[in-house]
């Protein structure tokens, strides 16, 4: 793919094909997609030094093994984030779970006020549209349905893990995830169909409740 | 395992919540159940846009450079680089190990409560009666919203910016925090890019601020400079020092109430004497 303009409007399937074949410009349009959500995510649970080394590993993981990717079995996304997610975990197993905890908690408080009932229109030009709903959707979360995705999304906390970090029964914790989740995909469905994410022709929550 | 028993689970498991063995009990249904598969690429796709949305709300940013040690590094012989004593890696100097550092809780409510994140009342913090104060909720105007993460560094973001603005922070709240200030929005050029700059004059004073926010950190030997043009004269207002992707600075124009045309954030080597560089931000005055 020597063409980079081309390259930018290539789905991310087809963009993972070419690197498995050897492809620097479209490594380098994954790159750009990815990077940064990856570095944040590490940023905060690991700290700046870490995490600008795990997007170097990951990256570099990414283009040795680009051909494991399989788009028959799963979206891109859904690959390259398991193996990044993974990848951060890994190293986070290192720290005590009051420091993961610490560290999503500051997370959490990211996201309770990403989005501002009030926020001026300059910074909501800023965010794209699918963006906004998720963190508009976060951030309307009940506090303790947000915190409890966070601890385990990116605490890599179990669900018994944070029952017995916050002193709560199993099945509240299992509930706050649930419902939270459900939130969220309600929130991601209402996106305008044709958008990156397919998830607005699926059916709503309620159908597997 | 059965279809209602593994759905049931489903949310967890896509955000690893599950332990161990539950997991790979999930898995193994998956596997070879295409209907709760679908529910579950469903789910996935809901837990990746939590990171996304981390990314979008963070001030944290990636340093300029991980993409250019990437790509050389794909070409080294033994690729197994990204080791810490690598000499070219630019750490990001400015930021604090972020929340795993103890002083990130508990620091929310108290001047988080009192600020507001509205233009409108920018004249709030004044009354607090801290220069901390302002200065914070001009951090957290422009990044829109990370109060909490600004406060819990404002002991550190303090002493930066004494830094930063090198002793006018007096002169710099009378600029930004006035009825009399005139704000401009300097936007980013680059697709994708988030960073952003404000230039606030005043007609009664001589003095420029500029501030701005998101930018990554500029190359080795690179720097931020601002340029601002008037009947098509470009004069350097100054480099920009960033502490976490936000940098500020004060100019002298030399004659009171000064008006410009335009102004850009460049990109260049320090010390360059013309804005040659990649135009980061720009500001242009309405015709």
């Amino acid at each position: 793919m020597d063409d980079d303009a081309l390259a930018e409007e290539e789905s991310d399937e087809t963009l993972a094909a070419h690197v498995a074949g050897r492809d620097v410009a479209a490594f380098g349009v994954l790159f750009d997609r990815y990077a940064q959500t990856v570095y944040v995510f590490a940023a905060h649970m690991l700290g700046t030094t870490d995490a600008d080394e795990i997007v170097q590993e990951v990256f570099l993981r990414f283009w040795k093994h680009a051909g494991q990717f399989d788009p028959l079995r799963g979206s891109f996304r859904g690959w390259f984030m398991a193996i990044a997610r993974h990848q951060i975990l890994n190293e986070l197993r290192r720290r005590s779970q009051e420091q993961r905890r610490l560290a999503a908690d500051a997370i959490d408080r990211v996201l309770a006020e990403a989005i501002d009932p009030a926020v001026d229109v300059e910074e909501a030009a800023w965010l794209h549209e699918r963006q906004e709903r998720v963190l508009r959707a976060l951030s309307e979360l009940p506090h303790e349905q947000r915190h409890a995705l966070v601890l385990a999304y990116f605490g890599g906390l179990s669900h018994t893990a944070i029952a017995q970090l916050l002193g709560l029964p199993l099945g509240t914790v299992k509930k706050r995830i649930q419902l939270g989740m459900q939130k969220l995909r309600a929130a991601l469905a209402q996106h305008a169909p044709g958008a990156e994410a397919p998830v607005g022709s699926k059916p709503p929550p309620q159908e597997y409740e | 395992m059965r279809c209602d028993d593994v759905q049931e689970l489903l949310e967890l498991y896509a955000v690893g919540a599950l332990d161990a063995d539950e997991h790979a009990q999930v898995a193994a249904h998956l596997a070879s159940c295409p209907t709760c598969q679908r529910l579950a690429d469903e789910l996935a796709d809901v837990a990746n846009a939590l990171p996304q949305a981390l990314a979008a709300a963070s001030p944290l940013r990636m340093p300029a450079d991980a993409k250019a040690r990437l790509l050389r590094s794909l070409d080294a012989p033994t690729p197994t680089v990204a080791s810490s004593g690598d000499l070219d890696i630019v750490h990001d100097r400015a930021a604090p190990p972020p929340p795993s550092a103890p002083q990130a809780s508990g620091q929310t409510s108290g001047v988080g409560a009192a600020l507001d994140r509205r233009w409108s009342r920018w004249w709030r913090p004044r009354t607090l009666g801290t220069l901390a104060a302002t200065l914070i909720a001009v951090l957290a105007l422009g990044w829109g919203v990370q109060l909490s993460f600004a406060l819990a560094r404002e002991r550190a973001l303090r002493a930066e910016f004494d830094t930063l603005l090198s002793g006018q922070q007096a002169l710099v709240v009378d600029m930004i925090d006035s009825p009399k200030t005139i704000k401009a929005l300097l936007r980013a050029t680059q697709p994708g890019s988030k960073a952003y700059g404000k230039l606030f004059t005043r007609p009664d004073m001589a003095n420029v601020v500029v501030m701005a926010g998101r930018l990554p950190e500029p190359p080795t030997g690179q720097s931020y400079q601002v340029w601002l043009k008037r009947a098509g004269t470009a004069q350097l207002a100054g480099e920009l020092a960033l502490n976490a992707g936000f940098g500020a600075l004060v100019f002298d124009a030399g004659q009171t109430g000064p008006v410009y045309d335009s102004a850009q954030v460049v990109l260049q080597p320090r010390g360059s004497t013309s804005p040659t560089g990649t135009i980061v931000l720009q500001w242009q005055a309405s015709p």
